[in-house]
């Protein structure tokens, strides 16, 4: 999937407070009467802090705790005082299911969020790796709302999986 | 002993003159038509349990804790139709019929008084005042007594009964916590009762009245029934879970861990326990016949490495089915309710040594098979709980009649997402690799019981203990778990035990390391069929390539494929209803249902305990002057109880929170150390990255960095894990182990600071963190009747 399909910009501006817009749009799960703020999807490291998803993100595939597949990111937010809030996500991936997922509490420092966490539920990691995705996310609480969508590819650059207190990495099985 | 008339009428607590009919009220539920997940529910009626009258089937309707019924009804044996239903008291369970057939008993739960139901005019001809929740009851072969168990008392309370069905108290005995079932020898010396949350069963002799004997079974005896001498016991594990040679001694025998080679939920098993009254003795115990090699972490007898020995002798796994539920005796012969699994089967017993004989097993015609009993032709006679129907089958299996003696108006069950959660959380079984395993065996009635488990989610697993929760109240008690890290969309992590990826050909990163082939599914590779599952030297670790490997489970070859496989056959649908479960588009809001895959299951769960509080309405009287000083001292500023306990919920919540505090708390008693100082409470770092609620001290934050880096577990005597506050509210009818770790035993134990002088010999004062005292709540100053007092109050919430 091209980035262009997929622009933030275009999806911010159909919600209340961001100035134009379609009908249809005008009608999604956005309660009229919160106040739409922008914000933004990336990745966190203590490192080099947030780093918004650019052009193709990389959605790395993480086989998790227990098994679980997921993928992981953060959001930003210019809103003052925005601390906590629940997020709705949905994952339309390129020949596969749309996922769907909430996280309540979702809390923010310093503006960025904690991970968001869409799972993986239905299928394995070969099975979804390399295929396009487009991840929309939805965060609100009492009286605002962010909308904010991205487009990339689904990857497998870890070669490590984390089911357990230590990785497990090619090699180390078996032996 | 108990005194008899006197301490009868005190337990009856009044005078035959001034009783009045009462019955108890429901506890209100929050979830209301305001969260978009709630929908309205179907009546149901919950047939429990069936007695045998003449050419007569009588079953009770007790409905549910929120919403009761208070009927039994009549089927004709002969035409399979239900001739008559009567009015008895809220929550009728247990149905005893005198044994020449003159009357039936009808033991109300929530109505003081018990129903005298003439079975000729199928009517209600007495009320005999009684306390709140009489269960179950049996009367002695010549009719000429009836005792009846109550699980608010812990006792039996003993009546007499003359010709003309007049009955007299005679008084009570006490047994083990919650008594349900109960059953008499057929020379009518024996009364046994499964003391279903204390895990053990109580010998009575009815000359005497004494209790000769309290048999222990580590687990809870679901049901009883005598077959000549012998008394046959449906039960389950006695494994905590743990380690066999580490953690804390569960088993009792001296030494750390249970004594069996599974941990965590590959020990749960179905048993089968023959009890040799005369010597109070376990004389057999049986086991499932899949204890072995049906998941990765099973241990197999020949696996001398992990203890392989410590598994049940191979001739004893013959349980066929899953939550053995009720037993009913049937010449040298009982038949076995499975209320896990949907099947009954049939065992043999050997008169002279008490030894059961497996038999045939089949599966019953509608869900949660619980109450049984034998008609006079040799049917069996087999009450469907959430399948609202009575099933009349033949010795065979085969299936004469099914007679719908609940309520269907709703629909066929299950209906809505929350009866999915359900059927789900009590036919569990289905849903996991073994076939053994069930929500419901350790959430017996979505109570909790007397047992603390090792859970896969710490750091130290097999080792660290957490006690049984109750699944009741979740409405306004989120985040639920002593972690205070799920709600009903997320606490996939409990049942992903059921069902490990790993047990999966396309997902078993044992076998594929670098990922299976993307086309797995549609183009399963060899290995699928020619490699062996996975396998766990530590019970925790998947691995591959070791001597002992085992068949794989299942011929699915996801976890998706598996589960929507057995929601086809068990739910019969593969999605959601989408009327409390859906999926919700982050974009136009558009909802829609969902699979019923593992996520979509957990989903349904968890609207099933949102709809039901399952809280049994408390008998006890708030307004006793015990009761009004405890209150005084539970919101005074010294114990300060309230401010973390507050209404309605008696807990924290994410929900109910006026005071602002911490929904995670520090500790407020000592964390459960091993001998060397090290926290077993703590979690696995791996469940939270999965669960960002978790709060949990981080090494780097208490030792140095390079110290961390070397060994991540250096300052575990250190850290802490936060736990969020356990509700109050039911309190009374909970397992009397409390704390996270399940170490106190009863509520003075968690109350009292060490040495407080309300303590009784024997009992410690955990009411302290690392020596410092009134850490869980300002009680050192309080006097011996003061506690006693709060405690008092506390059982009314």
């Amino acid at each position: 999937m091209r980035p262009s399909e997929l622009l933030l910009g275009a999806v911010l501006s159909a919600l209340p407070g961001c100035g134009g817009g379609h009908a249809s749009q005008q009608d999604s799960a956005q309660e009229a009467d919160k106040v739409a703020f922008p914000c933004e999807l990336g990745t966190w490291t203590a490192a080099d802090g947030f780093v918004p998803f650019g052009d193709d993100a990389k959605l790395e595939l993480q086989m998790g705790f227990q098994g679980f597949l997921l993928v992981a990111v953060h959001a930003r937010t210019a809103e003052p005082a925005f601390s906590v809030g629940e997020a709705t996500m949905s994952m339309q991936i390129e020949g596969a299911d749309t996922l769907n997922g909430q996280q309540p509490g979702v809390s923010f420092q310093d503006g960025v969020s904690e991970e968001l966490l869409v799972f993986f539920t239905g299928n394995y990691l070969s099975y979804y790796e390399g295929r396009t995705a487009n991840l929309a996310v939805r965060i609100e609480d009492a009286t605002r709302s962010c909308l904010v969508q991205v487009a990339g590819t689904l990857v497998d650059e870890d070669p490590c999986i984390h089911t357990g207190a230590d990785p497990i990495c090619p090699g180390d099985t078996g032996s | 002993m108990t005194s008899p008339l006197a301490l009868l009428l005190a337990l009856v607590g009044c005078t035959a003159s001034d009783w009045e009919p009462r019955s108890l009220t429901p506890y209100p539920n929050p979830f209301t038509a305001d969260d978009p997940q709630w929908s309205p529910q179907p009546h149901r009626s919950k047939p429990q349990e069936v007695a045998i009258v003449g050419g007569e089937a009588w079953v009770s309707l007790p409905g549910t804790a929120d919403n009761p019924d208070d009927t039994v009804v009549a089927v004709d044996l002969d035409s399979g139709k239900v001739v008559d239903r009567v009015g008895v008291g809220s929550n009728p369970t247990g149905i005893a019929a005198r044994p020449d057939g003159g009357a039936i008993v009808v033991f109300n739960r929530f109505s003081n008084w018990m129903s005298v139901v003439d079975p000729n005019s199928h009517a209600e001809i007495e009320r005999i005042p009684t306390d709140f929740y009489a269960t179950e009851g049996v009367f002695s072969p010549d009719g000429a007594t009836l005792w009846v168990t109550n699980r608010w008392l812990d006792s039996v309370v003993i009546w007499q009964v003359d010709d003309r069905n007049r009955f007299t108290g005679l008084g009570s005995v006490r047994v083990g916590v919650n008594p349900r079932d109960i059953a008499m020898s057929p020379d009518g010396r024996t009364v046994a009762v499964a003391n279903l949350t204390g895990l053990d069963v109580s010998i009575i002799d009815t000359a005497t009245w004494d209790e000769v004997a309290r048999v222990g079974l580590r687990s809870p005896p679901n049901g009883l029934a005598f077959v000549g001498d012998w008394l046959v016991v449906p039960t389950l594990s006695a494994s905590s879970h743990h380690q066999p040679f580490a953690g804390p001694d569960t088993d009792g025998d001296g030494q750390p861990g249970d004594g069996t080679p599974n941990i965590n939920f590959q020990d749960m098993q179905n048993e089968l326990v023959v009890i040799d009254p005369s010597r109070g003795e376990i004389a057999w115990r049986y086991t499932s016949d899949s204890i072995c090699c049906r998941d990765f972490r099973d241990v197999d007898p020949a696996d001398a490495a992990r203890h392989g020995d410590l598994l049940p002798p191979q001739d004893t796994w013959i349980v066929g089915g899953a939550m053995p539920e009720q037993a009913v005796a049937d010449g040298d012969g009982v038949w076995i309710t499975y209320s896990g699994s949907d099947q009954v089967q049939r065992f043999e017993l050997d008169p002279d040594s008490g030894a059961l004989t497996a038999g045939r097993i089949f599966d019953t015609v509608g869900h949660n098979p619980h109450g049984i009993a034998v008609t006079d032709d040799g049917r069996v006679a087999v009450v469907h709980h959430l399948g609202e129907t009575l099933g009349l089958y033949r010795a065979d299996g085969s299936l004469d009649a099914e007679v719908e003696v609940g309520d269907l108006s709703g629909g066929a069950y299950p209906a809505t997402d929350a009866e999915i959660g359900e059927l789900y959380n009590f036919v569990t079984s289905r849903f996991s690799v073994d076939g053994d395993q069930t929500c419901a065996a350790c959430h017996r009635e979505q109570d909790n019981i007397n047992k603390v488990f090792a859970m896969p989610l710490a750091v130290y697993a097999g080792k660290n203990s957490r006690m049984t929760m109750a699944a009741r109240g979740a409405a306004d008690s989120r985040p639920w778990f002593f972690e205070g890290a799920m709600d009903q969309t997320n606490f996939r992590p409990v049942i992903n035990e059921f069902a490990r990826i790993e047990n999966f050909c396309c997902e078993d990163y044992t076998l594929f390391p670098n990922g299976a082939p993307a086309d797995c599914v549609d183009n399963p590779p060899a290995e699928c069929t020619d490699q062996p599952n996975a396998y766990s030297s530590d019970g925790v670790t998947a691995e591959r390539g070791l001597p002992l490997a085992h068949p794989r489970p299942t011929t699915a070859l996801t976890r998706e494929q598996f589960y929507l496989e057995r929601a086809a056959e068990v739910i019969g649908r593969t999605t959601s209803f989408g009327d409390g479960v859906f999926s919700e588009d982050a974009i136009t809001g558009q909802l829609a249902p969902v699979p019923l895959n593992l996520d979509g299951i957990t989903r349904a769960l968890g609207v099933f305990l949102l709809q039901n509080t399952a809280l049994l309405p408390n008998p006890n009287d708030p307004a006793t002057s015990s009761a009004l000083r405890g209150k005084a001292i539970f919101e005074s500023t010294t114990a300060n109880c309230v401010s973390c306990h507050p209404s309605p919920a008696f807990a924290v919540s994410t929900d109910i929170n006026r005071a602002g505090l911490p929904v995670r708390m520090e500790p407020v008693v000592t964390p459960d150390y091993d001998d060397d100082g090290v926290n077993l409470d703590l979690v696995a770092a791996g469940f939270i990255s999965i669960f960002p609620l978790v709060e949990q001290d981080a090494c780097s934050s208490l030792c140095s960095v390079d110290s961390c880096d070397e060994d991540a577990a250096v300052c575990d005597d250190l850290r802490n894990v936060r736990l969020n506050v356990t509700p109050l509210r039911g309190l009374w009818d909970r397992a009397p182990r409390l704390l996270h770790d399940g170490r106190a035993n009863g509520l003075r134990e968690a109350l009292c600071t060490p040495g407080h002088p309300a303590l009784q010999p024997g009992e410690r004062g955990f009411n302290e963190r690392d020596g410092v005292p009134d850490t869980h709540g300002g009680t050192s100053q309080l006097s011996a009747a003061e506690l006693e007092d709060l405690i008092n109050y506390v059982m009314t919430l």
